[in-house]
């Protein structure tokens, strides 16, 4: 009990630590109670993703799809939203993204090749589909679908997400077994759980949440643009990175709490960086030095005590 | 079993590519073998390029990322009605903004018959190879939308016999005016957002914003740069808005128009589409409603007719004119389009029924049907387009 | 004790690729019997008791469980005929809770409407955990926050909730304190006295003869001898069955004389870490074997890694006077030449994913290395050394470390160090697991360091080794030091246990 409270505590004191840094440099310009709405609904979107990769992680598999599953899928919930409106815009996006999640993780069943390098191969097809499908036109949301993305739909909708990913962790037996096959699959698979049908459950899951992002996404900035030669890499990025802050506290944190509260603190170091006018290259820089320094304390926090293993 | 079938079928894929790679181009040495009218190509110190004879069809090859998005479309629509008033051959060939199908591309347009290819490289190191290929087929390498800036790339290229030169956009230019059409419009107080550093057109464009912001006193609030995706604009949009209240001013330099659009979302979403005025680059395909909505109150664009010009230039070259044998280079200004009002003026004189230039007018940029023509004066009508100078010269083709 | 068998096994073979692990075992478990299993390391035990229970599949051969044909697919397959088994390592699922871990793969016992009933699901769990008495054990709790023993004990209850026909302890007492011993016996004989049978699989002899009523013999993956137990039957006799011949020579010292003459070596001076250890004061000459005794919570094991540098949060001073050097961290310590072999030999001994020659060269990389290059040929060289000084079984010096048995692990471990040349090895429960042939060798291993003028702490709590090994043994009891013998004067388990408790 002590430790739990002990961590709880230390997540929201660097989300305090961080928020205090900027608000002390720019007190005017950054910290508002306006700014930090903005910003919270600016933090749902990769906490969504980074929710579904959380399943993916767990097992030890990665998806480096992520990018661009969120760009073919807004693009073609763009599309649909055209003849079918919010009924095309929202089942586009979550059907494709979850058609993605199976693609992945059938193609990496079936050819047997380590996650990383088969969702690399799979990002660059995703790029290539997207690219295909768009031909060279803009898509660009109409307007009326945009209030998806928008207070308080956007919250609800993140919110609802929230709940299902949250449920699925600690209410089923695929929250179970998923876990199960992270800290010892042998053991999972001596007692008969089926371990390939659960690495293909959680890519499916993966894929899920980020059609949902996808849906956020496209309502949010109302037009994607398909990239090609892996630029959708940068889109995957911060809901990794999210999910890496979620790992590291899951021991006394539930990890969907931990992630927002990580994707939050990111959100604050991009903003608070533009408004002390400095370099945009430095907030990759700051981001990746806080991963390693949240990461780095959870790990000295349990070294040097006399651990008591017998 | 399935993998070692896919990496059979895949080391035969590469061996086979690897093949017929490595196979010598078909060179056809094009004829520049012409008879009599040798004497038109003047014997200089340096090799040159054969002019056409008379009589021969000129063929002129065009290479540009696709002809799906909108600007391909204007851009393809104004070199076919250039290359029937002139009885000219033209084929496109689209690169996909690969490195690769560039140089392929143009290589590909040589072996068909061209004489001349036009192209928009996306790497100045296109140039040179592209040039390498020109020598081959004995052709000429013209740019549009697109400069030289690397000073080894440009001195080779200019000294090249088979470089004919290029036509872009003055970006200093076209920042500073846009920089003051921002003034004009009273705003003091501007945020900017903008594309990669190390993209030449971005960086340029912004030097002459700087320099009319600094002319006419405006104050820059915040600029963020790497802004590439429509969210990243609409993040930083939001982020503008909720901590600069005083920002009176959007400007979004350049980026492909993913990241405008991401900025409008956020202005729309947060209501102060009228206190905010936006300015950018690259007309957006819905321009007169975003006009008229008053999300978007000023753009330059429109610059489609950079590639006619680039296209008339390597005609010419081809047909033979003196002042087109060296390199030309031209800068050409945008169409500025600064109110609903001219958003439909643009419209209607640019992509209505009559293009900007007509049969005649093309002809008469051309030595063939205008042996007068002078390089003097053929710079001054690319230089002077404008949506006033279409308006003034069709004026009475209207009823 | 019924004459009805309960199990049956009938020509039972298991080859792993080359190697026949079993060949040709017929034996059989009579119901309401505990059953002794035993054997030196490789002699197949384990490999027999994971078929039976699922976790292996069967080459050749056949089961029967109460006369019908037994062919377990998994280890829940076996749970659902009745079947079960603790083994030695840690088999629970840190990220899950205690009540998920209990009820691992049977969750449908819980689920409505594809929800699983948390709530009821702790409720069971929390009734199973209390008939074994596990009432500081809550079933809502993450199974990481529980001690090694802890977990095992919520793996006794996920191994025996639903009343098993057929338990297998498979040397699962070694890693258990005296208290979770008893437990696991009180388990064992509940199974018996509900009818069902428990086959024991053990290094410890005398734990065997005094809690089984019969016993099966195994060497070399064949069946040796099953016979049941008698008041005649002594430890000797076993382990002649196990080895084959007589055991010749010497097992423990003969000799009755404390060795501690030598020089002060080592010194602990007023050490204390908080919640485990008080006022430790405590030297070890040159050539001695000390010995430290106590329960496991006494704060023995974590003596020893204070001797070794790896606590951070202690006062006190660990000091080597005839180097002048004060220990307080591992680098330090290595580089004075003190060597340290963990209880916890999997997890902190070893690289268990890594080869012998990985594990025998780790701690001597500067001495093996030549302006800045280690050449391939002298670590081989190397490690063949000191794996033949150890008589390490393997098939060659690449082999994973984790292809092998607990001795051979073990002698891996005490080869790293004696390739570092180490001055002073501090042994944590170095024979734990340990078939009888290869504790000898460590202990004949023990005495020829200490003539080279070697130290040696042993940390053990088997009682008996530590009579038998040490000149000197210094008993701890809740962190502190409770008294201290010397081996001339003779060293008895009254007189240790009455320090320890």
């Amino acid at each position: 009990m002590k430790n739990k409270v002990k961590s709880l505590v230390l997540l929201l004191g660097l989300l305090v630590a961080t928020y205090l840094v900027f608000f002390i440099l720019q007190p005017t310009r950054f910290g508002s109670a306006e700014s930090l709405f903005i910003l919270l609904q600016q933090c749902l979107l990769p906490s969504i993703a980074a929710c579904g990769f959380y399943f993916v992680l767990t097992m030890g598999l990665f998806d480096f799809s992520i990018g661009a599953n969120i760009i073919l899928s807004a693009l073609v919930a763009c599309m649909l939203s055209v003849q079918f409106g919010f009924v095309g815009l929202v089942i586009g996006a979550i059907l494709v993204g979850t058609l993605v999640g199976v693609a992945n993780g059938f193609l990496y069943l079936k050819f047997k090749i380590p996650s990383i390098i088969a969702t690399v191969g799979l990002m660059i097809i995703y790029e290539c589909v997207a690219s295909y499908l768009a031909g060279g036109n803009s898509y660009v949301l109409a307007e009326e679908y945009r209030i998806l993305g928008q207070a308080p739909w956007n919250i609800i909708i993140a919110v609802i997400a929230f709940a299902i990913a949250m449920f699925i962790i600690k209410f089923t037996r695929t929250g179970i077994y998923i876990k199960a096959i992270g800290k010892n699959e042998p053991m999972a698979q001596n007692m008969g759980v089926n371990v390939s049908k659960y690495k293909v459950i959680g890519f499916i899951l993966c894929g899920f949440f980020t059609g949902i992002t996808a849906l956020l996404t496209i309502c949010y900035s109302s037009t994607v643009i398909p990239v090609q030669g892996m630029s959708s890499m940068s889109r995957n990025f911060t809901p990794i990175m999210g999910c890496f802050i979620g790992l590291a506290f899951k021991k006394y944190v539930n990890p969907v709490i931990s992630i927002i509260i990580g994707e939050f603190i990111i959100a604050m170091i991009i903003s608070g960086i533009m408004t002390n006018g400095l370099d945009s290259t430095l907030q990759n820089t700051i981001i990746g030095v806080i991963l390693l320094v949240i990461v780095a304390a959870m790990g000295l926090k349990n070294k040097g005590k006399a651990e008591v293993v017998k | 079993m399935l993998k070692k079938v896919l990496l059979v079928v895949m080391c035969v894929a590469l061996l086979g590519t690897m093949v017929v790679g490595c196979s010598a181009p078909a060179s056809e040495d094009s004829a520049s073998v012409t008879s009599s009218d040798a004497s038109a190509a003047v014997e200089t110190a340096k090799e040159s390029v054969e002019p056409k004879a008379d009589g021969e069809r000129i063929k002129i090859g065009v290479n540009f990322f696709n002809y799906t998005m909108p600007l391909a479309q204007d851009l393809k629509r104004m070199i076919d009605s250039a290359a029937e008033a002139l009885d000219c051959d033209v084929e496109y060939a689209a690169n996909d903004f690969e490195d690769e199908k560039v140089v392929t591309g143009i290589e590909n347009l040589f072996a068909s018959g061209c004489d001349a290819v036009i192209v928009c490289n996306t790497a100045e190191g296109q140039i040179p190879k592209a040039l390498k290929v020109a020598e081959q087929y004995d052709g000429k390498v013209f740019q549009f939308f697109r400069t030289l800036n690397e000073e080894e790339v440009k001195d080779a290229a200019f000294s090249s016999p088979y470089y004919g030169g290029q036509v872009h956009e003055d970006e200093m230019q076209v920042g500073y005016n846009m920089g003051k059409i921002v003034n004009d419009k009273g705003c003091k107080n501007v945020g900017i957002i903008n594309y990669n550093h190390g993209d030449l057109t971005a960086e340029t464009r912004y030097e002459g914003y700087m320099k009319a912001f600094e002319e006419f006193g405006i104050n820059v609030v915040a600029e963020t740069w790497e802004v590439a995706t429509g969210e990243q604009g609409t993040q930083v949009t939001e982020n503008y808005l909720a901590s600069y209240p005083e920002m009176d001013a959007l400007v979004v330099v350049g980026g492909g128009g993913e990241n405008l659009i991401g900025a409008m979302s956020a202005l729309q979403k947060a209501d102060k589409t009228d206190d905010i005025v936006l300015v950018s680059t690259d007309f957006t395909d819905t321009l007169i409603e975003d006009m008229e909505s008053g999300t978007l109150d000023a753009m330059s664009g429109g610059h489609w007719c950079d590639p006619f010009f680039s296209f008339m230039l390597a005609y010419n070259s081809v047909a033979g004119a003196e002042w087109a044998q060296e390199p030309v280079e031209i800068a050409m200004d945008m169409i500025y389009v600064t109110s609903a009002e001219e958003a439909k003026q643009y419209d209607e004189w640019f992509r209505g029924d009559i293009l900007p230039y007509t049969a005649e007018e093309i002809q008469q940029l051309s030595i063939t049907h205008n042996p007068s023509l002078t390089k003097d004066e053929f710079i001054e009508t690319a230089q002077s387009l404008s949506l006033q100078d279409v308006m003034e010269r069709h004026a009475d083709l209207k009823e | 004790m019924s004459k009805e068998v309960l199990i049956r096994t009938q020509d039972l073979s298991k080859t792993f690729g080359t190697t026949k692990a079993v060949k040709q075992v017929s034996f059989e478990v009579y119901k309401g019997e505990i059953h002794g299993l035993i054997g030196e390391n490789g002699s197949g035990k384990s490999t027999i008791t994971n078929m039976i229970t699922g976790i292996h599949t069967v080459t050749s051969g056949e089961m029967f469980l109460e006369g019908q044909k037994y062919e377990p697919k998994n280890q829940l397959d076996a749970n659902r005929h009745g079947v079960s088994i603790i083994v030695q390592e840690m088999n629970t699922i840190e990220d899950l809770t205690v009540a998920e871990n209990i009820f691992f793969g049977n969750e449908e016992l819980f689920i409505r409407n594809g929800v699983i009933d948390s709530k009821a699901m702790n409720k069971k769990a929390r009734e199973y955990l209390d008939v074994f008495g596990f009432d500081k054990i809550n079933p809502a709790d993450d199974v990481v926050h529980y001690t090694f023993e802890e977990r095992k004990m919520i793996e006794l209850v996920k191994a025996t909730y639903f009343n098993p026909k057929l338990l297998v302890v498979d040397e699962t007492t070694t890693a258990l304190s005296h208290d979770g011993r008893e437990k696991l016996y009180e388990l064992i004989r509940h199974v018996k006295n509900r009818g069902g049978s428990v086959i024991v699989i053990s290094h410890d002899l005398q734990e065997v003869l005094e809690l089984c009523d019969s016993i099966t013999v195994l060497r070399d993956g064949e069946h040796i001898k099953s016979f049941p137990v008698t008041d005649e039957i002594t430890e000797d006799d076993l382990k002649k069955h196990m080895v084959g011949r007589e055991l010749s020579g010497k097992y423990y010292r003969e000799d009755t004389h404390s060795n501690i003459e030598g020089e002060v070596v080592m010194s602990l001076k007023d050490v204390n870490v908080e919640g485990i250890l008080s006022n430790i004061n405590l030297e070890l000459h040159k050539g001695e074997i000390l010995g430290i005794g106590g329960l496991t919570e006494s704060g023995m094991h974590e003596l020893g890694k204070v001797m070794f540098g790896a606590l951070e949060n202690q006062t006190g001073t660990v000091s080597l006077p005839q180097k002048n050097v004060e220990i307080g961290s591992i680098k330090t310590a290595i580089a004075s030449g003190v060597a340290y072999a963990s209880k916890n030999r999997d997890q902190e001994g070893l690289m268990i994913n890594a080869s012998i020659l990985d594990n025998v060269c780790l701690s001597s990389m500067d001495k093996l290395q030549r302006k800045g290059f280690i050449s391939p040929k002298r670590e081989r060289r190397f490690t063949n050394e000191y794996a033949t000084k150890m008589n390490v079984k393997m098939e060659n010096i690449n082999q994973f470390v984790s292809a092998l048995s607990g001795g051979n692990k073990q002698k891996v471990v005490l080869a790293k160090w004696l390739g570092r040349d180490s001055d002073i090895l501090v042994l944590d429960s170095p024979t734990r697991g340990i078939d009888v042939m290869v504790k000898a060798s460590i202990y004949e291993l023990m005495q020829e360091l200490t003539k080279q003028g070697k130290s040696i702490v042993m940390i053990s709590e088997e009682i008996l080794e530590l009579i038998g090994m040490c000149d000197r043994l210094v008993v701890l009891k809740d962190g502190e030091i409770t008294g201290e013998l010397l081996r001339e004067e003779g060293l008895s388990e009254e007189k240790i246990i009455h320090y320890m408790i």
